[in-house]
This record gives C-alpha cells, structure tokens and sequence, in this order.
C-alpha cells in the first residue's frame, strides 16, 4: 500500500474540502483511507499527492485546514 | 391527485431527486468509513451536498454545514445544546412544536425560562418591541421561525437578529418553511444558527435536514457515536465539525436526493419559484375571499410579508370534514388542524377547531388551483 505523499487530515469531510481547495490551485490528488503508517493504524483519511507535494501542504494550512500529519517518504 | 400540502412536504419531487435516492440505495456504501471506490465516491456525493447546502445558504465554511435527519433534530441540537440550568430563552407566538416542545420540557427538567414573544403580522415594530421587553439578564437564545407554518406570516428575521446580536444572545432560526422559496444569507440576516428541512422547500427527500452554524459558541451534542474521523488518543466525541453532531451512519440515499433538490431549485432559482407559488396562492386567496362562506385569516396576499401558504376555514364546518370531503370526493389533498402550532392558533384565535391549510410549490398549476376552488365552493354552499 502507498504511503508516500500523503497529507494525512482527521476526517473525510476535511479531505474532501482539502481536495477541493487544492483543485483550485491547480494540483490533482486523490482521497484515500488512511492507510497504517508506522506500525499505527488510523481512522480518518488522507489526501494522495502525487505531485506538488509541498506547494499543497501549504496551500492548505494558508487555507485554515488543519493537517494531521505527512509522510514524504514510504514510511511501511 | 391533485396536491396543496407543500408545507407538509413538498410533492412531487423532481426526477433527479428520485433517480438520486434510488441509485444511491442500489449502489450502496457507508460513506466515510471505508476506502474502496463505492465507499469514496458515497463520501464525495456527501460532500457534494454539503458544499451545495452551505453555498445555498452563503455559509462560509463547508464543514459548519451539518447534516441532520430533520429541522426538528436540527432545532432540538440547538436548544438542548446551548440551554443550560438558570438560562432564558425566547420564542415567538407563531412557533412550531419542534421549538415549543423542547422548550417546555427543558423548562421543567432543567428548570430553565422562556418568554414568548407576541407577533404582530402587519406591525413589525410592535413585534421587535415585544420580542426587546421579553429579553432578561439570563436571555441566552432566541429562537424563532422565519415563517408560520399556519398562517404564513414573515417574522422580522433580521431586526431580530439584530436585537440578539446587540444583547449578546444567539439567534437561532428556523428556515422549515422559508428554505427555498425565501433567498437566506446567514451572514446577511445575522443568525448564528439556521435549521432546515431537506424534504419542504430544498424538494429532497424525509429523512434529511440541515443544521448552519455562524457562531464560536458551538452547543453540545445530542447523541455520541462512532464518525469514521481519527482521534489518536481521544475515547471521547470529535470536537471537530461536521463530525460532533454527525454520530451514526449518515442518510447516504437522502443526501444524495437532497443534493439534486438543492440543484434544482438552483435551477429553478428562489425567486421564479417563490413568484410562481406566490401567483398560484393569489389566485386561490381572491376566489376563496369572494366567498362569503369562507373564513380567511390574512390581509390579501403580499410576498413581502408572506410565504405562499394559507388557512382557510368554511362556516359552520369542521375543517376535518372539509379535509376529508377534498380528498374523498375531489382527490385534493390539503391538511387540517393544528399543524403542529398550538401556539399560533392561540393567537390567531383558531384554537377551538384549527384550520385547512393550501400550499402550492413549484409543480403547481392554475387548473389544479381552479379545481380547489371549484370543490371548496361546492363544499360551502352543501347542506350539512
């Protein structure tokens, strides 16, 4: 399972609204079930960006929308 | 059938509402809870409805858009949620049993106070007077209804809004049956809550309404549950929105209907829909009002000060009796009694017998309007 650039938000409410935003700026990404990262599972879900990845961490918290964590790298 | 019970729900729906309802009960999934692709787009046609529902109403934040199973829960989360021991809270003489009911048993369990305020239909400052003079120290909501569900008199929303907003106390109001005839900017009429029915005005399915919050001073929940959103450490309910108020799993057919009902009266836009109803009830108002056997509890019809709906009652005549012999003989169907609203046939003085309610909407025609007429005459002039 992909674990890489994902922007991991608390519920799917919030990912959707992430996504949306994100589109707006002109950067495609996928919801997706929080997969288990680390060891640790999850509920919640997460955006998939594939590209941009930092240009859309930022675009959403200048946004308001709380992040509940990253990962960069295949963190499995 | 021939149909003028709108204010009860509205019928028929639009096609695209029923398509909606029906693909989304054959291609079911619980949205927000699983990740595969029935799961993931069940969650975007949620989301889609809220985004629709909050742009609708001008609400600036999508996840302040909660999705409720009716005005009624809508209201009873913001009263039980806000109300605690010692507080006040006003309401209005026209209001519905969704806010007088909580109220009075809040009143006794939790020994909180209300005040109601008396409405004047066509004095709006007589109004906002008595609404100030039932304002105390311990005020900490107002609630009110936009419009009455018996008569169809427009409260003013705004000045009160205002009056709340100048006094420091919440103003919730109840949109059940202003939503989608009546164009509603929260941020513009000022209230800090709005509830609304998805199955009236918005032409969704029953089963789903809308709870809008414009304040900080979120209420508590009603019901705790699970919500499919991540909380690493927490045992106890998300604090986040929409998740707090949104326990349980949510009404996916319906939201999916109530978003091509908000569609379609986006389509349709509020105010065509509003001046078609309004031009329908005109025509019921001057022939029922040239007939000396029938009681009418308005001043004409003004849009300004009206929702298209209206109580009628015939002399001497039961208004079940008028009900029944509408839909029995005539196959037009309209709804009698009390409509819920004790309180506003206590002021109205229709309290003894209550009233026959008509209510157009956006599918009425003048043929079917001609045709109530027709049988509300017939029933007047047959002896009893």
């Amino acid at each position: 399972m992909n674990t890489r650039n994902l922007i991991i938000l608390r519920s799917v409410t919030y990912a959707a609204k992430a996504r949306n935003i994100l589109l707006k700026h002109g950067i495609n990404s996928d919801v997706v079930k929080t997969p288990r990262i680390n060891g640790k599972s999850l509920c919640g879900y997460s955006l998939y960006v594939p590209n941009r990845f930092d240009d859309a961490v930022s675009i959403l918290l200048s946004h308001g929308v709380q992040i509940e964590g990253r990962t960069d790298s295949d963190d499995m | 059938m021939i149909y003028f019970d709108n204010a009860a729900t509205t019928y028929p729906k639009p096609r695209s509402v029923v398509n909606a309802v029906a693909n989304a009960t054959a291609f079911s999934a619980n949205p927000g809870r699983s990740g595969y692709a029935h799961s993931l787009n069940a969650s975007r046609v949620i989301f889609e409805c809220r985004q629709k529902a909050a742009d609708f109403f001008k609400l600036k934040n999508v996840e302040n858009c909660i999705l409720t199973p009716s005005c009624t829960l809508s209201l009873n989360t913001v009263i039980y949620g806000t109300l605690k021991e010692g507080d006040h809270v006003v309401i209005s003489s026209f209001e519905h049993n969704s806010v007088l009911r909580p109220v009075e048993k809040l009143c006794k369990d939790r020994k909180i106070t209300y005040s109601v305020a008396q409405v004047n239909p066509y004095d709006d400052d007589e109004t906002i007077d008595s609404f100030r003079k039932s304002i105390n120290n311990k005020t900490k909501l107002i609630v009110c209804t936009h419009a009455s569900n018996v008569f169809g008199f427009k409260l003013p929303v705004k000045r009160i809004a205002a009056l709340a907003k100048y006094y420091g106390i919440l103003f919730c109001l109840d949109a059940a049956q202003s939503a989608g005839s009546e164009d509603i900017d929260i941020n513009d009429i000022g209230a800090d809550f709005i509830c609304v029915p998805g199955h009236k005005g918005l032409y969704g399915p029953m089963g789903t309404g809308l709870l809008l919050i414009n304040t900080d001073k979120i209420p508590e929940s009603l019901f705790q549950g699970g919500t499919g959103s991540s909380f690493k450490d927490e045992l106890g309910e998300p604090r986040l929105l929409p998740d707090k108020f949104e326990s349980g799993t949510i009404n996916y057919p319906g939201f999916a209907g109530l978003l091509k009902g908000i569609e379609f009266v986006n389509s349709k836009t509020t105010k065509r829909i509003r001046e078609h109803a309004v031009s329908i009830m005109q025509y019921i108002y001057d022939n029922l009002s040239s007939n000396k056997r029938v009681e009418l509890y308005t001043k004409g019809i003004n849009a300004l000060r009206f929702v298209p709906l209206l109580s009628f009652n015939i002399k001497d005549t039961d208004p079940e009796k008028v009900c029944e012999t509408l839909d029995k003989r005539f196959g037009i169907c309209v709804r009698s009694g009390f409509h819920c609203s004790p309180l506003a046939h206590k002021c109205m003085q229709t309290g003894d017998r209550g009233t026959v309610r008509i209510c157009p909407s956006a599918f009425s025609n003048f043929k079917d309007a001609k045709a109530l007429c027709d049988a509300v005459f017939l029933i007047s002039i047959t002896k009893k």
